[in-house]
């Protein structure tokens, strides 16, 4: 079991206490848990990135979180009440992993459905319209079938949907999920203007450049537990610090007679290296000034979350 | 960011909301319009074999127009409303909806006032294309518009609620198919209640008789919503049975949708 945000988040926005989640499938309805233990804490205004393979449990818990399904053992609170409420419910805006809308609505026509049953009144509902589309920069498309969007249009308006009540936390499943990398970053710095509007997003994803780029907070989840967990800085910060030296004016044989280099490679225009220690840096390059060989570059290599997922990496307790 | 919803829907906003949205999703269906040309088919079937007797054309005529009505109002309640919900788990179009400050059964209530809203136009418009034959063509043929025929073709709205509930009600707990399966077969055996009850009488085993008996007092009798002959001669209908028969409509239609509405909690998203 492991938690994220226990430190400095007494009044966690999300909080998923020891949750268990089984369904049953076969003919013989045979019971197959899916989620073990969870634990979770997701602090108020952060971005967490919600990391885990496909069939990891991601949509199972969010489903959780949205008060779509009740836990078989735990609880699930949004905002202090249990998730499956209406008051619950009234402060999230949830976009689901491929927002399948009913495409014979317009862009404005699927705001108004959502609007009426948030319990928006009519007048609010049409002053925050154009404000939604605006924000996800679908003005032009509101009276357009949803039928003819593109994937990355429906995934705006999948997001303006879920904004238009103005809840203070944003659940999205898979926001970048078949974009193209123009729309990666469009959804990207979309979410990052939301979240400086105060707003608690919480996203799944198993793209892991786009959690390392925009959140504060990770989880990792595999095989239905949460392996890890913890502010993004306390991932990055950990693990073996390595040091890339790119040179010329040196041949690769030459080179290998330094001890200090481990993986070389060669490029067009020189070789790049790589020193596992950062002690042995400093060594490394007076050894190379030496051989007379020419330093391009030096750069550090920070772990990335990659170097965490999949293996476990280190628990956060 | 303080949300200025709500805490929970108006029922009546929520049902208004799902029911225009389902309506819009059903007039865009190939299948409702097929249903309609097969109804109006069945009208001009009528007046071709009304030609062709010298013995009550009348009577063809009355027949094949209401059964053109019956049939195609049955087979949108029954086709349309077993894929109403199964629909909306597939396309995942129901995750958002229940997402929102709703119950299950608002929505439910809301998919049922779609498809009555479709069975309603379709219903006014076979009625108005058939009064308006009946009109036009003459030969006699306008005397049979009298207040029992709208009696009847009302009781026909009626029973498409009741069928359009009870595909959705089975709908809530199983695939489509066996919802069309269910409601077609309670239908069917609904219709012939009378049947059922003279069969127990023929019986004459206590063990039968009972058992069929009571299948006569608990399925749904549909003939509650058949005026029979009594349309075809324009004989009168008390309004008493006019009115027992909306409220046995009307009982069934709540006691489906509330049943629906349990059970559909209990389906995993």
């Amino acid at each position: 079991m492991s938690s994220i945000g226990t430190d400095g988040t007494s009044d966690p926005i999300i909080e998923v206490i020891e949750v268990d989640q089984c369904f049953r499938t076969g003919f013989w309805l045979s019971r197959v848990q899916i989620l073990h233990k969870i634990a979770l804490k997701v602090p108020r205004k952060s971005i967490t990135g919600f990391l885990g393979a496909n069939g990891a449990g991601k949509t199972t818990l969010i489903n959780l979180i949205v008060g779509l399904r009740r836990p078989t053992c735990g609880t699930v609170r949004v905002c202090g009440y249990e998730a499956t409420t209406p008051e619950a419910r009234s402060r999230l805006g949830y976009l689901p992993e491929r927002p399948y809308f009913y495409d014979h609505l317009t862009g404005e026509g699927l705001l108004n459905y959502f609007g009426t049953l948030a319990g928006m009144r009519k007048q609010e509902i049409r002053t925050r319209i154009p404000e939604v589309l605006t924000q996800v920069g679908m003005e032009h498309a509101r009276r357009l079938e949803l039928r003819r969007y593109s994937k990355g249009m429906l995934q705006r308006i999948g997001i303006a949907q879920a904004l238009l009540h103005d809840p203070e936390l944003l659940i999205l499943d898979e926001p970048m999920s078949g974009l193209d990398p123009t729309g990666r970053k469009e959804i990207r710095e979309l979410i990052l203007r939301l979240a400086a509007e105060g707003r608690t997003i919480f996203f799944s994803s198993h793209v892991i450049p786009d959690v390392e780029a925009i959140c504060d907070q990770v989880a990792l989840i595999e095989k239905g537990k949460l392996v890890n967990c913890g502010p993004i800085g306390q991932f990055l910060a950990r693990g073996p610090l390595q040091t890339e030296i790119a040179f010329s004016n040196l041949e690769v044989a030459k080179a290998k007679e330094i001890l200090e280099l481990t993986t070389m490679r060669e490029i067009p225009d020189g070789v790049r290296a790589v020193v596992s220690s950062q002690d042995s840096v400093h060594s490394a390059l007076e050894q190379l000034i030496a051989k007379k060989a020419r330093i391009l570059w030096v750069t550090p290599i920070r772990p990335s979350l990659e170097d965490f997922f999949g293996k476990g990496g280190p628990h956060v307790a | 960011m303080s949300p200025s919803v709500s805490v929970r829907a108006r029922w009546h906003s929520v049902a208004r909301a799902v029911g225009w949205v389902t309506f819009l999703e059903i007039v865009r269906d190939k299948v409702l319009y097929n249903i309609v040309v097969f109804a109006l088919l069945l009208f001009g079937l009528g007046f071709l074999g009304s030609t062709m007797t010298y013995n009550a054309p009348q009577r063809i005529v009355m027949d094949f127009g209401i059964s053109s009505v019956m049939l195609s109002s049955a087979m949108i309640a029954i086709l349309t409303g077993a894929g109403l919900l199964g629909r909306e788990f597939e396309r995942r179009t129901i995750y958002v909806a229940l997402s929102r400050p709703i119950t299950r059964a608002q929505f439910v209530f809301g998919k049922f006032l779609g498809l009555a809203g479709v069975l309603s136009v379709n219903w006014l418009l076979l009625t108005a294309v058939f009064s308006w034959i009946l009109v036009t063509v003459g030969n006699g043929f306008e005397d049979l518009l009298h207040p029992t025929l709208f009696a009847g073709l009302c009781l026909i709205l009626l029973q498409s609620f009741v069928l359009a509930s009870m595909a959705i009600f089975f709908a809530s707990f199983s695939t489509a198919s066996l919802a069309v399966t269910f409601t077609f077969g309670l239908f069917l055996i609904g219709n012939n209640i009378s049947e059922l009850r003279a069969l127990a009488v023929k019986s004459g085993l206590g063990g039968v008789q009972w058992g069929l008996n009571f299948l006569a007092a608990t399925l749904p009798n549909f003939e509650h919503f058949n005026l029979g002959t009594k349309i075809s001669y324009g004989l009168p209908v008390s309004w008493q049975f006019l009115a027992g028969s909306s409220g046995y409509a009307v009982l069934l239609i709540a006691l489906f949708l509330s049943l629906a509405g349990v059970l559909i909690r209990a389906r995993e998203v």
